[in-house]
C-alpha cells in the first residue's frame, strides 16, 4: 500500500519543481524581454535619458541619433558647406526631380541624366544625404531653399532663418528633435502591494505543503 | 483522509506557490509610478485640434512665466530652455520640483506655431510638476500666463506616449497654422539601467485668452 503515497510525492514533487520552473521562467522571461530592449535603446538614447549619465561620454551617441533623427539634413551640411552658393540655383529644382525620378525611374520627363551625374559628382554629400533618410519628405524641401517652400514642407515653417544658418550645427536650429529627458526615476519604485501579497502566498503554500507533508507521513505509517 | 484528497491539495499548495512566486517576481521590478495615458486619451484620427472645439485668435509672442492646469494641480514657474547635443530639447534644471521649461527660440505659448514645453516627471527624490501629465483627459485645461499679462488657455486634445527611439519629431515639433501647446514629460517603462524608455506628450490647442 505504498502507492498512495507515492502518488502524493509525485504530485508534490511535480508542484515543486513547477514552482522552481515558475522562479526560473519569469526571470529568463524577463530577460529575454529587458535585455534587447535595452541593447537597442542603449546606442540612442541611454544617454540623454538618465541626467546622471547625460554628461559623460554619451554626447557622441545623442549626436548620432540626431544624425538618425534629422539625417538629411545634417548629411547634407559638411560637403554643401563650402559651396552651397554654386550648388544651390543649380541643384534647386534638381533634387526633386532626382528624387521622383528614383522613385518612378519610367516618368521621368526630362532628360536628367546630365544632371544626375553632377549631382553624383559634385553633390556626393547631398545624395547621400538625402537618400538613406528618414525624413526624405523634409530634405528636399527644406534644402533647396527658395524655390520647393511654398509646398508642402512642414519643416519649412520656420522659412527665413534654415537657409542661411543651414551651417552651424543643428539641422533645424528652431526646432528640437527626439524625446526629452525629463525624469531620473526617483518616483519609480516596485510595488509594494503586490511583493506583500506574493510573500503572503508564498508563506501561505509553504506552510500547506509543510502540513501536507506531515499528513502524508503519517498516512504513511498508517498504511 | 483519501489520496485524491491529498493529490488535489498538494495541487492547491503548487498552484498558491506558483502564484506568489509570480506575484513577488513581478511586484519587485521597478516600474513607472507615474500615470500613464491610455489609448483613448490618443488621437483619434490624425493630430489636429479636436473637431468642434473652439479656437480663439493667437496672440502675439510674449514669454511665458507661469503654467497652471487645474485638473492635476499645476501650478509653477517657467524657464526658458534650449536645445542640448543632438539637437535635443534641454531638460530643465532637475533640482527644482515644481519647475517647467519652454523652448525659448521657438514659439512662446499662446502665439501661432507650436509652444515646446517640458517638465520633469520625478527627480531623484521623488516626483516632479508634470508627474500627473500622463493623466490628463482630452479637453483638460492649461492656463500659461505670459510676461505680457495675459493668460493663454489651452485644450487638450490628445494624450500620447512614445518609445524615445520611436519618437515623432514632426507631430511634436512641427508648426501649426494655429496656437498649438505640447506638454513632455518622461514616461513610457522605466528601467534601472536606462531610465525612462520614452516620453508623455500632450497635445493642446489655443481655446481662450484672459
Amino acid at each position: 500500500m505504498r502507492s498512495p503515497a507515492r502518488l502524493v510525492t509525485g504530485t508534490a514533487a511535480a508542484a515543486l519543481a513547477a514552482a522552481a520552473l515558475g522562479l526560473a521562467a519569469p526571470s529568463a522571461h524577463a530577460d529575454s524581454l529587458g535585455r534587447p530592449e535595452t541593447a537597442a535603446a542603449a546606442p540612442g538614447a541611454a544617454d540623454c535619458g538618465a541626467e546622471g549619465t547625460a554628461d559623460t561620454g554619451m554626447a557622441d551617441s545623442c549626436d548620432s541619433t540626431g544624425a538618425a533623427a534629422g539625417g538629411p539634413a545634417e548629411g547634407l551640411e559638411p560637403p554643401d558647406a563650402p559651396e552651397t552658393v554654386e550648388l544651390e540655383p543649380l541643384d534647386g529644382p534638381d533634387p526633386l526631380d532626382d528624387l521622383e525620378a528614383a522613385e518612378d525611374p519610367a516618368a521621368v520627363p526630362e532628360p536628367s541624366w546630365p544632371e544626375t551625374e553632377e549631382e553624383s559628382e559634385a553633390g556626393a554629400g547631398d545624395e547621400a544625404g538625402a537618400q538613406p533618410g528618414t525624413g526624405t519628405g523634409t530634405a528636399p524641401g527644406t534644402q533647396p531653399g527658395t524655390h520647393p517652400e511654398p509646398g508642402t514642407d512642414p519643416g519649412s515653417a520656420k522659412p527665413p532663418v534654415p537657409p542661411g544658418h543651414r551651417p552651424t550645427s543643428t539641422p533645424s536650429p528652431s526646432r528640437p528633435s527626439g524625446h526629452v529627458g525629463t525624469g531620473t526615476g526617483g518616483s519609480a519604485a516596485p510595488d509594494t502591494a503586490q511583493l506583500a501579497a506574493g510573500a503572503g502566498l508564498v508563506g501561505v503554500a509553504a506552510v500547506g505543503a509543510a502540513l501536507l507533508l506531515r499528513r502524508r507521513r503519517a498516512g504513511g505509517t498508517r498504511y | 483522509m483519501d489520496r485524491t484528497a491529498l493529490r488535489s491539495r498538494a495541487w492547491l499548495v503548487g498552484i498558491a506557490a506558483l502564484c506568489g512566486v509570480w506575484l513577488v517576481h513581478n511586484g519587485a521590478a521597478v516600474r513607472t509610478a507615474a500615470p500613464q495615458p491610455t489609448t483613448a486619451e490618443a488621437f483619434a484620427a490624425g493630430s489636429g485640434p479636436r473637431p468642434g472645439t473652439r479656437h480663439a485668435q493667437p496672440l502675439r509672442p510674449s514669454a511665458p512665466v507661469r503654467i497652471r492646469i487645474p485638473g492635476i494641480g499645476v501650478d509653477a514657474p517657467m524657464t526658458g530652455l534650449g536645445l542640448g547635443p543632438g539637437g535635443s530639447l534641454d531638460a530643465p534644471p532637475s533640482g527644482d520640483p515644481n519647475l517647467a521649461g519652454w523652448y525659448e527660440d521657438g514659439t512662446p505659448p499662446g502665439a501661432e506655431g507650436t509652444a515646446i514645453v517640458a517638465g520633469h516627471v520625478d527627480n531623484a527624490e521623488g516626483p516632479s510638476v508634470f508627474y500627473a501629465l500622463g493623466s490628463l483627459k482630452k479637453g483638460s485645461t492649461v492656463e500659461i500666463g505670459r510676461k505680457d499679462g495675459r493668460t493663454a488657455v489651452f485644450s487638450v486634445d490628445a494624450v500620447e506616449v512614445y518609445d524615445k527611439d520611436d519618437f515623432p519629431d514632426e507631430r511634436v515639433y512641427d508648426p501649426t497654422p494655429h496656437a498649438s501647446l505640447r506638454l513632455i514629460t518622461c514616461g513610457g517603462g522605466f528601467t534601472r539601467e536606462t531610465g525612462y524608455q520614452g516620453n508623455v506628450v500632450a497635445y493642446a490647442h489655443l481655446t481662450e485668452v484672459r
